[in-house]
């Protein structure tokens, strides 16, 4: 029974005429339009769920640019002064053998950022068309992303760390780049984007063939 | 349960509209995101700086990140190091701050800062721990920018925080000038010399020079320079002078200026560097101020007669003191006077116009007409001794009062040619001789003369007839007057007196009456006016005697002066005083005083005379009243007898006491003439002839003459040691060993950077051994050993890393060696 829903007769809420509040969980009829116990907005779907998610989408990869491009931290010691971006710091952390560091900094500032943004794109574009991979699959990509949104920000909690601590006058200094915070953002944007994105459309194509 | 699968009744509200339509407003995010992210890309391209270019011989030491600092603070950086296309040059590719680069002209200049050593200080010590960097100057006006510049391979003069004013200084040698030498100005660094640099036409070197803006009004177009490097020995018509100045400018040299003569202009002012030529020493800098190069040289001619043996080109030329030109040649020259031909020495002389009163701007021909004008009022050219032991001669010229005309020559060729006078010449032997002549020509004879004479005078006085005669005339009076007193007449007159008692009475009135006639013939008062006469001539005496210990005195007073040797003068005063003695002994006073005296006795005999025969006695016999009138006034008159022998007695002691100075007077004399013939004349001479000879030798002694040259000799191979020392690359060893250490630094460092690998593979290591030893299980003795040892290893690792931590954290304890 559990395995036949599993696969194709699943029939959505909005296939049996009822709509979800979103904020108290109570069960309208599709008619509805403001839900009768919390009082909020009905929607069957997320109004301009991929409007917003594109846009969002657009604004992470905008600002997610500068960020690998400026320095992210700039150090200056008394006997030099560096800056270094994302991806030149590791590098100089693999010059320095410290591969453990690097891979964590690698998979944290440029690997999940990526990730994240062809997730998120590949969702927003299977809703309308044929998708390789199943419904479920794709549902559990969007957990994914909600999930490991939040670690996104590791580099800039490091980064604001390290300019609190390190701040030695003329010995050595530690400062963000303007990089940090287009990283910051980078990843708020990409967060607000995944938020957008109605995962109830992955199972809309069930309906529209079922339509058919 | 069928409640629970029924849906909510149906509850219809209508949407409230969005108002937006089809587009959401959500697009509007990314659009503002990618404005922010434009703008703020745009402002970064705009802020990034400009890019320069700039060319080294070698790259010394700069890379990538190398700042560029102007006033010690950084304004850019290197981006990257390339080769010129021919390989000639380095070329350091920066970015430089964008409010910088408009100032960035055809003046600005670029360097290599790196350590340097030299005498005057460690510079650029930082550099050696943060390695080099390029400095920067240029002016504070943005001119026509540029972006490709050739840089210096030395740091210029001024490092470009410094305000002051520049001047160029030329002189003969370079040899005593080194790059960085000080600027002197009473012995205080106000300024420094950049590197020296031979003249483009090879005739000198010239050296810019930097004075401190504080000091640059000290430098006007008045100021002479001079060399102060190294020592300088002179032997001149000043003496021996010996100068040696700071051991800074000994070793880099030095440049010393002075402004003496105020009206300059000061060279701030002037807009390209002012040029001074730099003198050889003090001296001549000084000297130089008088002469106005502008001004032309009066050159004239002398013919001396005398033996020049002395004057050298180069000698002094002084007008009452003031060197006013120097001899510039002599030479040989055939005079014709009538028939006969001679060789005469024609001396040369070049005269500063100025310095002999004639205006600045004066033609030649002017200077000339007015020259010869001094010369028609007397001016002469004369021979005068410069330094009495080296026997060098001068020129002088002087104004001879009452001499016979000459005129200035002008008809010689080429030059005219000054009369002369007798020359003040005074070497060494004619000085001695002069001293003799000068104690020879001592009129120690007059002075002998008027002493004796002075001696005779007094004798002649006190062997005076008339003066011996007072006291017996004296005596004479006494006794006339006691026989007075002792005649009969008067012892008999009381008798009388009894005998007419009444008629005494009655005649009171009448004695009371002759007395006021007596009275008023004042016969008493002309007695003590004549005596007082005495006493008078007595007190001249007195006073004349009271002169005579003065005047001894004085002669006391000479014959120490004679003792002193200032005969002369010893001999004027003596004979002064005598003078003043015999005009004492012939002062009519004196002359007077015998006779006076007998006048006086004679006056009070003539007195006595008229007591006696005038009849006073008869008129008393005859007439009772008469002489009681007369005893009367004769009593009165006897009363003033002791006084009269009183003031005699008086008048005696008195030339007693005169008398009792003579003979001191006679010892005083006898005193100041053995005296006179105690001054050993002889002896003196003989001194003083010795002492000349040995100045003589000494200064003919060989070894005295080459004395100057051993000690400049000396001082040259100093000097050349010295030169050698800034020549040998003292200096440079010390940049090169400093650079040596600079590279042993970074080597440290990059050796540092390894330590914590090393300690952590060498941690690794133990782990491993431990592992190892942990197989063998027990903890035997070589198992502890091999911990013992390891934990050793581990510690020394643990203390290298440290160390390197250290050394990473704190690099200047390297130096610091803390
Ligand atoms: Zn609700």
């Amino acid at each position: 029974m559990a395995g036949a829903g599993y696969i194709s007769g699943l029939t959505t809420a909005r296939a049996a005429g009822l709509v979800a509040c979103e904020r108290c969980g109570q069960v309208h009829q599709r008619q509805n339009e403001v839900c009768r116990r919390c009082g909020a907005q009905l929607h069957s779907r997320k109004p301009d769920s991929l409007q917003k998610v594109w846009a969002w989408w657009l604004a992470g990869v905008i600002t997610f640019i500068p960020a690998n491009i400026y320095p992210m931290l700039l150090t200056s010691t008394l006997v030099e002064r560096s800056e270094s971006t994302i991806i030149g710091g590791v590098f100089e952390l693999i010059h320095y053998g410290s591969y453990g560091i690097a891979a964590i900094v690698f998979i944290a500032s440029i690997v999940i950022p990526l990730l994240k943004f062809f997730i998120i794109a590949y969702l927003a574009l299977s809703v309308h068309r044929h998708a390789l991979l199943s419904q479920h699959r794709r549902h559990q990509l969007f957990v994914f992303v909600e999930f490991i949104g939040r670690w996104s920000m590791i580099d800039i909690f490091v980064v604001a760390v390290l300019a609190a601590l390190v701040q030695l006058d003329t010995v050595a200094a530690i400062n963000p780049g303007i990089a940090a915070i287009n990283f910051a953002l980078a990843v708020v944007f990409t967060m607000f984007s995944a938020q957008s994105f109605d995962p109830r459309l992955i199972w809309d194509e069930n309906e529209a063939a079922a339509d058919d | 349960m069928t409640d629970n699968n029924t849906p909510a009744s149906l509850d219809v509200r209508r949407r409230k509209s969005s108002g937006f339509g089809a587009v959401s407003w959500i697009w509007l995010v990314p659009i503002i995101a990618l404005g922010v992210i434009l703008s703020a890309t745009y402002q970064t391209y705009q802020d990034r700086g400009v890019a320069i270019e700039i060319a080294f011989g070698n790259g010394a030491g700069i890379s990538k990140d190398t700042p560029i600092r102007y006033r010690d603070i950084d304004i850019g950086y290197v981006e990257k190091i390339t080769f010129s296309s021919d390989l000639e040059n380095v070329v350091a590719t920066a970015r430089v701050d964008q409010n910088i680069a408009p100032f960035l002209d055809e003046g600005a200049q670029f360097w290599v800062v790196e350590p340097d050593v030299s005498l005057r200080g460690v510079s650029g010590l930082d550099t050696v721990l943060a390695g080099v960097y390029i400095a920067g100057r240029w002016d504070t006006v943005a001119g026509e920018a540029r972006t490709s510049f050739e840089g210096l391979d030395t740091a210029p003069l001024l490092a470009g925080n410094e305000r002051g004013v520049e001047i160029v200084l030329r002189t003969d040698d370079g040899r005593s000038i080194a790059k960085g030498a000080p600027l002197l100005h009473k012995g205080l660094q106000v300024g420094f010399l950049d590197e020296p640099q031979l003249d483009p036409l090879g005739l000198g070197v010239t050296v810019a020079g930097f004075v401190e803006a504080e000091y640059a009004d000290l430098v006007t177009t008045n100021t002479r320079f001079w060399d102060t490097s190294g020592f300088s020995f002179t032997v001149g018509a000043n003496g021996l002078g010996l100068n040696v100045d700071s051991i800074a400018s000994l070793i880099e040299g030095g440049i010393a200026f002075d402004t003496v003569v105020s009206g300059g202009i000061p060279v701030s002012m002037s807009p390209d560097p002012f040029v001074f030529e730099v003198y050889d020493n003090e001296t001549d800098a000084r000297e130089s101020l008088f002469e106005n190069e502008d001004q032309t040289l009066l050159t004239v001619g002398i013919l001396f007669d005398e033996n020049i043996n002395g004057l050298t080109v180069g000698s002094g030329v002084k007008y009452q003191g003031v060197r006013v030109g120097e001899v510039s040649a002599i030479n040989a020259i055939v005079v014709e006077e009538g028939n006969s031909r001679s060789i005469k020495l024609r001396t040369i002389l070049e005269l500063s116009p100025g310095r002999i009163g004639i205006a600045e701007g004066t033609s030649e021909e002017d200077s000339m007409f007015i020259l010869a004008g001094f010369v028609a009022n007397g001016m002469r050219a004369r021979l005068v001794t410069g330094n009495i032991l080296t026997g060098s001669l001068e020129v002088e010229l002087v104004d001879v009062e009452n001499t016979e005309f000459a005129f200035l020559d002008t008809d010689q060729d080429p030059f005219p040619i000054i009369p002369t006078t007798a020359s003040d010449v005074s070497d060494v032997a004619d000085t001695a001789e002069g001293v003799l002549a000068r104690i020879n020509e001592l009129p120690i004879e007059d002075l002998m003369q008027g002493a004796i004479d002075l001696m005779a005078s007094i004798n002649a006085l006190a062997q005076d007839d008339s003066l011996q005669a007072a006291p017996e005339q004296l005596l004479g009076v006494l006794a006339e007057a006691r026989t007075f007193i002792a005649s009969e007449d008067l012892q008999n007159t009381p008798d009388a007196i009894q005998t007419t008692l009444d008629q005494i009475d009655l005649m009171t009135a009448q004695l009371t009456e002759l007395l006021t006639g007596i009275e008023e013939a004042n016969v008493v008062g002309n007695l003590s006016t004549t005596l007082s006469s005495a006493d008078d001539a007595v007190k001249t005496i007195n006073s004349v005697a009271g002169e005579v210990p003065a005047v001894l005195e004085q002669i006391a007073a000479l014959t120490e002066k004679a003792n002193a040797l200032q005969l002369e003068v010893l001999i004027n005063q003596a004979t002064t005083a005598l003078s003043e003695i015999e005009a004492l002994i012939a002062s009519e006073s004196i002359a007077a005083l015998p006779d006076g005296a007998n006048e006086t006795i004679a006056q009070i005999q003539g007195i006595l005379s008229e007591i006696q025969t005038g009849g006073a006695v008869a008129n008393l016999n005859t007439t009772l009243e008469s002489a009681n009138a007369a005893a009367e006034s004769v009593a009165a008159s006897v009363e003033g007898l002791p006084a009269i022998t009183a003031r005699a007695n008086e008048l005696l002691d008195q030339l007693q006491a005169a008398a009792d100075d003579l003979p001191q007077i006679t010892a005083g004399i006898e005193d100041l003439v053995a005296k006179a013939n105690a001054v050993e004349i002889d002896a003196l001479m003989a001194q003083a002839e010795e002492t000349l000879e040995s100045i003589d030798m000494l200064v003919r002694n060989d070894a005295t003459q080459a004395l100057p040259g051993n000690v400049n000799a000396s001082l040259a191979e100093l000097e050349a040691l010295l030169s050698e020392v800034r020549a040998g690359g003292a200096i440079e060893n010390v940049n090169a060993t400093l650079a040596a250490a600079s590279e042993a630094a970074q080597a440290l460092e990059e050796a540092a950077e390894g330590l914590p690998a090393l300690s952590s593979q060498t941690g690794q290591l133990i782990a491993n051994i431990n592992a190892v030893a942990n197989v063998y299980g027990e903890r035997g003795r070589f198992t502890a050993d091999t911990n013992a040892t390891l934990r050793d290893i581990q510690e020394a690792a643990d203390a290298i890393t440290s160390l390197a931590r250290a050394i990473q954290r704190n690099p200047s304890s390297i130096l610091t060696g803390r």
